[in-house]
């Protein structure tokens, strides 16, 4: 007899996601995901100037502002042939790095580590014991005694206050937490910290894109940037030089604590290297370009297929017609008119509501397809197709974390155990670390060029007459992301976006195949279908953001549990 | 030194979940604020929202609010009102929601001792960049409370003797791309 658990919505994410599953003797056999908001962004678009259209899509979504604002203008650039200046694309390519160092940081401390992490132990801590266990992890001034009573002290303040707040949506207590006090205070600790170096991380964005959320510093054909070293109302050297050491901070943080919490978390969940695999097709694209024509790039993308690293073919630059070619959306379980599956620039968004049909429509979000396959995308996508290239720094991260890991644990783990919920986690902070040390040679790069005399920041676009198609690739925080446009006469004919979480989140297709959230938890162990932790976590693992339609302060909080069962 | 931040929240793509950005144009349109006084569109940020309410004496935020009262109504919540609902963090449509960055900011001793919501109630939050005629008549009230509140605090808003044309930049056929 099996059980339908219902979790609406799922909590701490970004955005409105509906998870159904049915559990038979503790273990996931069927799910479903949900996408619970409509995007019609083209409906805003249609007839706009091209070279507006990133003020709106960075709008689709509060939290992703900067990378759905760099896709549109590089969707543009793409449908024009334009060339930009290799300052821009620097300009472009630290903003990114910067804001996927903020994202990572939040992502792991701030919206998914209490599922892993039981504050209210964190009480029951000897500090000096738990520094001593900061102190082997890593030599971070924070693992000290003192900063983590100072931590403990003020968690027990609010305890006592009855303000535990934010941390009410914890399962506290629950069978599958399994960290020791000590170890539960320093990820504790470590919770405020990143507080303090995501926003650092997001200084840098703001510093480069006039503000944050919503840049203000891009165009298309380049960025808005004006450049003079020694001019005050632009960006100069004191504005560089504090980019540079903002993003140096932030590395120290991943390096010295994001990096090694992963690895000791993952070295107390052993057994969670060995669920949540799901869809392992994996789907990534390059990204950081290195020249203004965008022929080399910083990070390789590719895709894997059946998880074999054997597999991998790369994506050979934003034009490769292999990726351009091979993306449909399909809406058969999807509540939009029709059952058949088109590609982007082809696309249509009719809304056509029907109840939740297990077996018909149930999802705002469209299924996308490569080659009629649904496909994993994010961080793990992207470390696995950079390490079956050989690309140095993902190797070099890749296995740092998994001999830790593989230590502590007292197993040898291969790459293997990365198609895992746990294995995202890593992922990510593998990622994280990359693009931590790319930083600094990406700002050498623009502070040279610069300093040759290249001030260029911009060249202007020109729109031809008749029809023309463009997509604008970019390897997001959550994985790749595509913003498809037509132009025709100078204005926007049609426009869609497919992004990460549309991989991810996706329902079935119209071959009734599962999409990766809906695939990761089959097989997962749910111990207490009243508390189903186990499916947060698998969830969690792929840092679900579906804020793109309606934000409403609801002073009620919600009247309904986030948990139903069936 | 920024002492005071008007923060609208709220995404311009949904007809009236966009009033606060509304609003805020026509203030900064209709008023001169006082150097210490920041006007910023935050849109839907999220957990982002948590550095824009730091390190400040007070915070006034701008957004569309669930009820009570018909389309259009205005309501004031204060940092009592927004941490005391009940115990559903998070939860909201948009999450990490005012509620929960307000109490990250607490925990990290940042939270502004003053904390103002002007809530106005939507109409229609469909896909679109027009606000309703209900919440469009409700922004000039919004407009005043808000003055009121800064001049509460003992800030002075000044009104322009020429108002500028509000800076509704979504509403606009074509973008200034000078």
């Amino acid at each position: 007899m099996s059980k339908r658990i219902t979790v609406d919505p799922v909590t701490r994410i970004e955005g409105h996601l509906r998870i159904d599953v049915e559990v038979e003797n503790g273990h996931v056999v069927n799910s479903w995901s949900s996408g619970q908001m409509w995007r019609g962004i083209e409906t805003i678009l249609k007839g706009r100037d091209p070279r507006e259209a990133w003020l709106f899509t960075q709008r689709i979504c509060g939290v992703c502002t900067s990378v759905h604002a760099i896709a549109s203008v590089r969707a543009v650039e793409n449908a024009l042939q334009l060339q930009i200046p290799l300052n821009a694309q620097l300009i472009r390519n630290l903003i990114l790095v910067a804001h996927s160092l903020h994202d990572h940081i939040v992502h792991f401390y701030h919206l998914s580590a209490l599922d892993w992490v039981d504050v209210v132990s964190c009480l029951q801590a000897d500090p000096a014991k738990a520094a001593v266990i900061g102190e082997s992890l890593s030599d971070w001034p924070g693992n000290s005694r003192n900063t983590l009573k100072a931590a403990q002290d003020k968690i027990a303040a609010f305890v006592e206050q009855g303000r535990l707040g934010i941390f009410e949506n914890g399962y506290w207590g629950h069978s599958a937490m399994r960290l020791s006090p000590e170890v539960n205070l320093l990820a504790v600790a470590h919770y405020l910290e990143a507080l303090e170096y995501q926003r650092r991380a997001n200084q840098a964005v703001a510093i480069l894109g006039g503000k944050t959320p919503n840049l203000q510093n891009l165009a298309v054909g380049g960025v808005a940037n004006a450049i003079n070293l020694d001019n005050q109302a632009t960006l100069n050297m004191e504005k560089l030089n504090r980019i540079r050491q903002l993003l140096r901070e932030v590395r120290e943080f991943v390096l010295k604590v994001y990096v090694p919490d992963v690895i000791a978390i993952g070295s107390m969940y052993p057994e969670w290297l060995g669920y949540g695999a799901g869809v392992t097709d994996y789907l990534s694209v390059p990204d950081l370009p290195l020249d203004a024509a965008a022929t080399r790039f910083d990070i390789p993308g590719g895709t894997i297929m059946n998880g074999d690293p054997g597999t991998i073919e790369a994506l050979h630059g934003w034009t490769d017609p292999r990726f351009r070619d091979s993306v449909k959306e399909h809406v058969a379980h999807a509540w939009y008119e029709g059952s058949d599956s088109r590609h982007p620039w082809k696309g249509e968004t009719l809304p056509n509501y029907t109840d939740f049909q297990d077996d018909g429509k149930y999802s705002w979000v469209k299924a996308p397809r490569f080659l009629g396959k649904p496909m994993q995308v994010g961080p793990l996508a992207q470390v696995l197709t950079g390490f079956a290239q050989g690309h140095e720094l993902t190797t070099k991260y890749a296995n740092h974390v998994l001999t830790s890991v593989g230590n502590m644990a007292g197993v040898e783990l291969g790459v293997g155990v990365l198609h895992s919920t746990l294995g995202r986690h890593a992922a990510r902070a593998i990622r994280a670390a990359v693009l931590a040390d790319m930083a600094d040679n990406h700002w050498q790069m623009l502070v040279n060029n610069i300093g040759s005399g290249d001030l260029e920041i911009c060249t202007p676009p020109v729109f031809p007459k008749g029809i023309i198609e463009g997509v604008g690739l970019h390897e997001a925080p959550r994985g790749t992301l595509s913003h498809w446009i037509v132009i025709e006469d100078g204005k926007i004919l049609n426009y869609q976006a497919v992004v990460p979480s549309t991989w991810n989140a996706g329902p079935r297709d119209e071959n009734d195949v599962l999409g990766p959230y809906e695939a990761s938890l089959v097989g997962n162990p749910v111990a207490d279908s009243e508390r189903p932790l186990e499916i947060l976590r698998t969830i969690h693992s792929f840092d679900p953001c579906l804020a793109c339609a309606v934000h409403t302060h609801d002073p009620d909080g919600v009247s309904h549990g986030p948990v139903r069962i069936f | 030194m920024i002492k005071t931040r008007i923060l609208a929240l709220g995404n311009i793509l949904v007809r009236d979940d966009g009033v606060g950005p509304y609003l805020l144009a026509i203030l900064e349109a209709n008023w001169e604020f006082p150097k210490q006084v920041e006007l910023v569109d935050a849109g839907t940020p999220g957990f982002d929202l948590l550095p824009l309410i730091e390190d400040l004496e007070s915070i006034i935020i701008l957004d569309a609010v669930k009820g009570p009262g018909p389309p259009g109504s205005v309501h004031c919540s204060d940092r009592a009102d927004i941490l005391s609902a009940g115990l559903s963090l998070g939860s909201g449509p948009h999450d990490p929601n005012l509620r929960s960055v307000l109490f990250e900011a607490e925990l990290r001793g940042t939270a502004p001792d003053k904390v103002m919501l002007v809530g106005m109630v939507p109409s229609d939050t469909s896909v679109g960049t027009e606000l309703t005629e209900a919440v469009m008549v409700a922004v000039s009230e919004a407009e005043q409370v808000v003055i009121d509140i800064l001049a509460d605090q003992g800030v002075a808003a000044k009104r322009r003797a020429n108002p500028r044309q509000p800076e509704i930049w979504w509403n606009h056929g074509a973008v200034n791309h000078a």
